[in-house]
């Protein structure tokens, strides 16, 4: 068996003539390996998922499947397991011949059929529902019957479509460690489509940012958030400042940056292409209000516009007379700080190895 | 319609009345409109019916009174009885057909069928036959399968048959055939809404989960849609007990079923009898009911 669970070799997928959803896209995902897609909707992370599933057939290109060529499979032809936003389990039959359902499509005998599913409900902490109808079921039971089905088969991958997508925000946090814990203990490799990436960062081991069925950046949630390839990324992740410039020279890895809102100094990648029009990224939670005539790399002076309190931090919107604006935000900032509201003047600072050149 | 809500316990409205009593209020008036129309034109009929069915029968009508000759000579007389059976054996014939013609054409328009316009369309196809009269539909038949029809012609002419096929008009074969088209919107419908119903995930899923179409067919979506194929089965055994028009035009009157000979009963103004042999109509159809539910929780999957 290769270490290898899923091989997307260029692989390319359009619908009619004209809708390119999936352009040339080559990934491998290592089993075991827990990850997720995100992008802006149409990005084509779905189509990827359910060309993996079997349910689109890929235009061009390979998908191989525990090293096997799966790409012109049925979907039932192949070793994978998909888990539903809705659940999709079947409504008349109990908890236990939901997760059997599988299990009974490749033959196993009842025996083996009921002990497997009850160890997989188990698993999933709902052995003490296997004889309840659907019905009975709570959303996050009806999750969790969903994984058992999925997980008792042994796919070789399981392929989770928004899986909590139709869960309150509590629940979806509770799940997101059942998800981990589920791939950890059972060694499949999860492919986790998403469009909420703190669920993606806070799930995954390597975290595939899509744009116009490209992949954008491939990397761990901290790579991707610290390290942003390009403009897209900088603005789909996080919560990043972005101000426009031309770079005027650099220095020991360190560009000089001028633009509308002022010249900034920023961190710039070696292999960065050798154009002027870039963009400086620094991150909301790595800029700070001064107050007491501090002096770091970059400064900026600017008008609070509004602020927005978040439990454990406030984040400020600052007005810069260039017409851009920057988010601060602040942890558990002092009453100095906290106090400040619309229409103050206030300095805004970073500092430049927190900051980075990024491209369109 | 206030005293009627009074006389069910609901007070008259006043100043310091609550809204779920407000509320309360104007629910029982909703129900009350359709109840009243039903025991109107619905149960004091059936009552009446009921109630005739034991009177005594004359030349001419009926007198009051408390007898059981209408259903002694009913249950005695072998062509009732025989009616009685073939109207069953004409069921248990025409239902399974239905069903196995229907259901592909409901799964055709369901799964195959991308457009939801043209899904709209071919559901209203199957109501065109009842844009006219229930006697123009026997009638349209004729030309199509009678003696000089249409159907005779063309096999004549590429000289399949040399005679007219007498079968295809006139016969117990050209009753059930005629009956499980004209009925077939009945079967259609609740199958296709059913089937409509089914979640495409919950297939997908099923796929995924290592089952061929085939096998999907037969433990997903044929399970999902037995609510649906029950309720065309209950719709058409009613439709079916009642016809009577069939049998005349096309079964050419020489096998009658049961509401043929209510017909003939009431034609003759025997009104006992025939109110007994809706009686009888009434009881047989309540166990097939009864079963039809025993198959299929209805009131939890509708």
């Amino acid at each position: 068996m290769s270490d290898i669970a899923v091989d997307l070799i260029d692989v390319t997928k359009r619908f009619g003539r004209d809708i390119l959803a999936v352009d040339e896209m080559t990934l491998h995902i290592a089993q075991g390996e827990y990850i997720s897609f995100i992008g802006p909707s149409g990005c084509g992370k779905t189509t990827t998922l359910r060309m993996i599933s079997g349910f689109e057939e890929p235009t061009a290109g390979q998908i191989l499947i525990a090293g096997r060529d799966c790409t012109h499979l049925e979907p039932h032809e192949r070793n994978t397991a998909m888990v539903f936003q809705h659940f999709a389990l079947f409504p008349h039959m109990s908890v236990a011949q939901n997760v059997e359902f599988g299990l009974r499509m490749r033959k196993v005998t009842a025996a083996e059929r009921s002990q497997r599913a009850l160890e997989m409900l188990r698993a999933v902490d709902i052995e003490d529902l296997a004889d309840r109808a659907i019905q009975q079921l709570s959303g996050g039971q009806q999750q969790r019957v969903g994984l058992a089905r999925a997980l008792v088969t042994r796919p070789d991958v399981l392929l989770l479509d928004e899986p909590l997508g139709s869960l309150d925000a509590n629940l979806r946090l509770r799940m997101q460690r059942e998800l981990r814990r589920l791939n950890t203990d059972f060694g499949v490799a999860f492919v986790h489509v998403t469009h909420t990436q703190t669920e993606a960062f806070a799930v995954s081991d390597r975290v595939v940012i899509m744009n116009l069925g490209r992949i954008e950046q491939i990397g761990p949630p901290e790579e991707v958030t610290h390290r942003p390839k390009n403009l897209f990324v900088a603005q789909f992740v996080g919560k990043n400042n972005i101000l426009a410039g031309e770079i005027t020279g650099v220095d020991g890895g360190i560009a000089t940056v001028t633009g509308p809102s002022g010249t900034f100094r920023a961190r710039i990648a070696d292999d960065a292409p050798e154009r002027r029009d870039c963009h400086v990224v620094v991150r909301a939670s790595l800029t700070n209000l001064l107050l007491n005539g501090e002096a770091p790399d970059n400064t900026v002076e600017g008008e609070v516009s509004f602020s927005i309190f978040e439990t454990s931090q406030i984040e400020f919107n600052i007005d810069l007379p260039s017409g851009d604006s920057i988010r601060v935000d602040e942890h558990e900032p002092p009453p100095a700080i906290a106090a400040l509201k619309h229409g103050d003047r206030v300095r805004v600072g970073w500092n430049a190895d927190d900051a980075l050149v990024v491209f369109e | 319609m206030t005293a009627l809500a009074e006389s069910r316990g609901v007070p008259a409205p006043s100043a310091g009345m609550t809204l779920t009593k407000k509320r309360a209020r104007q629910a029982l008036l909703l129900v009350a409109a359709p109840t009243i129309l039903m025991a109107l034109f619905c149960g004091i009929p059936l009552v009446s019916v009921v109630v005739f069915s034991f009177y005594k029968p004359w030349a001419y009508g009926m007198k009051p009174g408390f007898v059981l000759d209408n259903y002694i000579e009913f249950f005695t007389t072998a062509t009732y009885l025989q009616t009685l059976g073939f109207t069953f054996l004409i069921a248990i014939i025409v239902l399974p057909l239905m069903v196995l013609l229907c259901y592909p054409v409901a799964y055709y328009v369901c799964f195959f069928v991308k457009s939801e316009r043209l899904k709209l369309y071919i559901l209203l196809l199957c109501i065109v036959p009842f844009w006219t009269s229930a006697l123009i539909r026997m009638v349209a038949w004729l030309p199509l399968l009678g003696r000089k029809g249409l159907i005779n012609q063309i096999l004549m002419g590429i000289g399949i048959i040399d005679e007219p096929a007498e079968i295809l008009l006139y016969s117990e074969p050209s009753m059930v055939f005629s009956m499980a088209i004209i009925w077939s919107v009945f079967m259609i419908g609740p199958i296709y809404f059913s089937m409509a119903k089914i979640d495409r995930q919950v297939i997908e899923a099923a796929r995924d989960l290592g089952a061929s179409a085939w096998t999907t067919f037969w433990k997903i979506i044929v399970p999902l849609t037995k609510p649906g194929l029950a309720t065309g089965i209950l719709f058409v055994f009613v439709v079916m007990m009642g016809e009577f028009a069939i049998q005349k035009f096309i079964g050419g009157g020489k096998t009658t079923m049961l509401a043929n000979v209510l017909i003939q009963q009431q034609g003759l103004l025997q009104w006992p009898a025939a109110s007994a042999v809706a009686v009888v109509m009434v009881l047989v159809s309540i166990p097939v009911i009864v079963l039809i539910f025993q198959f299929v929780n209805l009131r939890r999957e509708l």
